[in-house]
């Protein structure tokens, strides 16, 4: 079945007994489950019996959402989770259960996650740091050290590299090591990491999958092996998405295929005006030629319905000479675009990275990655793209 | 402009008017805009107070947080996706550059007790269990283990004992190590921050959210502590949604009702139940024979003695399912806390992954049946117990 038909008929429930099925999950909002007999709910609580017990094991909406994402990423399991870096955390000690406590983590990762890997080192969790796009590299640091799990961004956060997540998983595979990805810049659409060979996917909902920018959540799936205890930690950590969530993220997947193909035409439109402009010094897409990563980001990432690459919704540009209150003279200029954090969502957005997403990483380790004062990061909605590109234009103008 | 562009927009980021909601809007957004992206940079760097991002904060959450810190009596609150979220929250935060060692009593909470064994002690965190009720006990294990926190609930689960929470705290103290209460069984009723807790934990499932609807959490804690928690709430992102903090603040404004009738309730089907033929023993707090009396008599308001019971019914495992399933009013359920009266039967339920042997030693019989209280009519809760007890 195509990815646009799974997306809106996975969370449906079965008919089973009854002559109809709802035609959207119900937001079941009970925090536990009443049984009749005692002996029923310690069946269901030992798994030998179909149920729920308490809305933290299980709840029939989040159990929705977690099918719709389990046939999206061809997971074994799916968890969602109360935000994306819950499901980050929950991915990372998945994958790093009776490994030895060590990340080998790209060098450009989203600045929260950084400071949850270091504070994983609180427990004595070692991290590593790594160029992805660098393979031989990746090769080395794993044969020279012990390594738990690979960590990568399926698309990195906010210079969008690509690395081969394929031949990534290869090298990891050959060290034994697992591979967990934060697939958040790409979805289910682009690509499934689970297919090129990872162990384990990680999203931030907040972004694509909802889409609309009302709800925080996060889902974390995995291939098989790894979903009992997935669903352990899910319990025992306790970072459940409440119901509503839960709803109105599989509400949001049903029109993802739609909205992605929208918003990698509509960047890609963006990246090209903005790689004309002259008060642009550089400009970072995948899908523009001059891009390190273009190949393989056309070779991984699938096509849209009418056969055009995708190459994903974000694009991060450089303005140039410009130091930050001039950038953000040029942010205060758009008028259509929204000045906020997240991305991801329908409307169009920008976000200064050093001074937000970014910042804690501190000035020296962002110069040293590039994440400079000029940097905006910009989030393509699926506006017409005509009227996107007219507000940055008058936006950039109005620098000059 | 075209309507694909302008139908995104319509309507969306309005500035409120002169006006303010009467209750606090379920803010379900993501992320805040501002006028200017200077006033977002000085939000993000705290120069000053707004939004950014709903994990690092929200206006539905903020709202029922400063409710919570009202009601424990602290200076800030987190609230969490779930009552594990908050004690996780609350143990990690307290671990940060500190030993990685915990002593927590041998009577938590199921859940409490499986993250501490199957997911803290495999991450390299020392994990020490004492009976709290035990001073001596403590004290050892504190010498021993020299541990950056000590965690224990205000009621334990379900034996209903109640630690001396003033001692404790003068040994935690004296080793320098956090003291954090989960007083998720009697809010209102006890004050731990009075007695020495450094953070106080609940699950707002239970009294606090109070209708059985919402699963949440949250952490109280003096601003001494606010920056850790932050910090550790920020990067394990048990953030909680922001219908769910709406639902539990609508709870808490009726919990000093319903904590009254809870307790009522529960102290006259104590009464009601004592010298049943057909009960082994009866568990609650109230009872001046209780082992640690003297310890409720100080901790406890007079006759307010929580919501909770523990009926250890005749006949072991098969007299307590007799009783669950001649139930018709009472339900069965894992949750406590409801206006309904809800059953548990802990040996076969949340402590079923304890062995028999540990079971024992808690006392956790297999006729013990948990009952948490319902705001019901009293009469029909007792008329309910007494023809399921006849079951028997």
């Amino acid at each position: 079945m195509k990815l646009q038909t799974v997306a809106i008929h996975s969370c449906m429930e079965q008919a089973g007994d009854r002559p109809f099925v709802p035609s959207a999950p119900a937001v079941e909002m009970a925090a536990s489950f009443h049984y009749q007999s005692a002996r029923d709910l310690t069946a269901v609580a030992n798994g030998e019996l179909e149920g729920f017990v308490y809305q933290r094991y299980g709840n029939p909406t989040a159990a929705a959402l977690q099918r719709q994402m389990a046939a999206l990423e061809g997971a074994d399991a799916a968890v969602a989770c109360s935000s994306g870096m819950a499901a980050m955390h929950v991915g990372l000690l998945t994958a790093l259960r009776d490994r030895p406590p060590s990340v080998l983590a790209a060098n450009v990762l989203f600045g929260q996650t950084f400071q949850l890997l270091q504070m994983m080192e609180q427990q004595e969790v070692v991290t590593r740091i790594v160029d992805p796009c660098d393979l031989d590299a990746v090769d080395r640091a794993l044969a020279q050290h012990e390594t738990g799990c690979v960590l990568v961004e399926s698309i990195s956060n906010p210079l969008l590299r690509v690395p081969s997540l394929d031949k990534l998983c290869e090298v990891a595979g050959r060290h034994g090591v697992p591979v967990v990805v934060d697939a958040t810049f790409t979805t289910p659409v682009l690509a499934r990491p689970l297919a090129l060979g990872a162990d384990i996917v990680v999203h931030s909902a907040t972004k694509y999958l909802a889409g609309h920018a009302d709800m925080l959540g996060g889902i974390v799936a995995c291939r098989e092996g790894h979903s009992e205890y997935m669903g352990e930690l899910g319990r025992h950590l306790g970072p459940n998405l409440g119901p509503f969530q839960c709803f109105l993220t599989t509400r949001g997947v049903k029109t993802l295929p739609m909205r992605m193909e929208e918003h990698c035409r509509n960047a890609l439109s963006v990246a090209r005006v903005l790689e004309g402009h002259p008060a642009v010094s550089a400009v970072h897409y995948p899908g523009l030629e001059h891009h390190p990563d273009r190949a393989v980001a056309e070779r991984l990432f699938q096509r849209d319905s009418d056969g055009q690459a995708m190459y994903g919704g974000i694009v991060s540009f450089e303005l140039l000479d410009a130091d930050r209150s001039a950038t953000f003279r040029f942010m205060n200029a758009l008028q259509l675009v929204v000045r906020t954090l997240s991305l991801g969502d329908v409307h169009s957005l920008v976000t200064h990275p050093a001074t937000t997403t970014h910042r804690n990483l501190g000035a020296g380790r962002r110069r040293k990655l590039g994440i400079g004062e000029n940097l905006v990061r910009f989030s393509v909605g699926i506006e017409a793209g005509s009227d996107i590109i007219d507000d940055i234009l008058q936006a950039l103008n109005s620098l000059s | 402009m075209s309507p694909q562009t302008t139908l995104v927009h319509a309507g969306d980021r309005r500035k409120l008017g002169d006006y303010i909601p009467v209750s606090t809007p379920v803010y379900a957004s993501s992320s805040f805009f501002y006028d200017t992206i200077e006033e977002l940079a000085d939000v993000f760097a705290d120069r000053r107070p707004g939004q950014t991002y709903s994990r690092m904060g929200n206006p539905s959450t903020a709202a029922l947080e400063e409710q919570v810190a009202v009601l424990e009596g602290s200076d800030v609150a987190f609230a969490t996706a779930s009552g594990m979220a908050a004690v996780h929250l609350a143990i990690m935060a307290g671990l940060l550059d500190r030993r990685q060692s915990v002593v927590a009593a041998n009577v938590l909470y199921g859940g409490s007790l499986e993250l501490l064994r199957s997911v803290l002690r495999p991450s390299r965190i020392e994990i020490r269990f004492c009976d709290f009720c035990d001073l001596e006990a403590v004290q050892r294990a504190v010498d021993e283990v020299r541990p950056a926190l000590l965690i224990t609930e205000t009621l334990s689960n379900p034996c209903l004992r109640v630690a001396d929470l003033d001692r404790l705290s003068e040994i935690a103290k004296a080793c320098g190590a956090l003291f954090l209460v989960d007083n998720t069984f009697t809010p209102l009723l006890m004050k731990p921050f009075e007695h020495g807790a450094d953070m106080v934990i609940h699950s707002a499932t239970k009294y606090l959210g109070g209708h059985g609807d919402v699963l949440a959490g949250v952490v109280a804690a003096p601003s001494e502590h606010e920056e850790i928690l932050r910090q550790a709430h920020r990067c394990l992102g048990g953030n909680l949604g922001p219908f769910e903090a709406f639902l539990v603040m609508r709870g808490v404004k009726t919990l000093p009702l319903r904590m009254r009738r809870h307790c009522d309730n529960a102290r006259m089907v104590y009464e009601g139940l004592i010298g049943h033929p057909k009960i082994e023993r009866l568990l609650y707090p109230g009872d001046p024979e209780h082992p640690d009396s003297a310890a409720v008599a100080r901790l406890f308001p007079s006759g307010q003695s929580g919501g909770a019971l523990g009926i250890d019914v005749k006949g072991g495992a098969e007299g307590a399912y007799r009783f669950a399933d001649s139930l018709r009013l009472v339900a069965t359920s894992a949750s406590i806390g409801d206006m309904t009266t809800l059953a548990l039967h802990p040996s076969s339920a949340t402590h079923r992954m304890l062995t028999a042997e540990a079971r024992a030693d808690l006392g956790i019989t297999d006729g013990l049946m948990r009952i948490s209280v319902g705001a019901e009519a009293v009469e029909d809760i007792l008329a309910d117990l007494r023809q399921a007890l006849e079951a028997v």
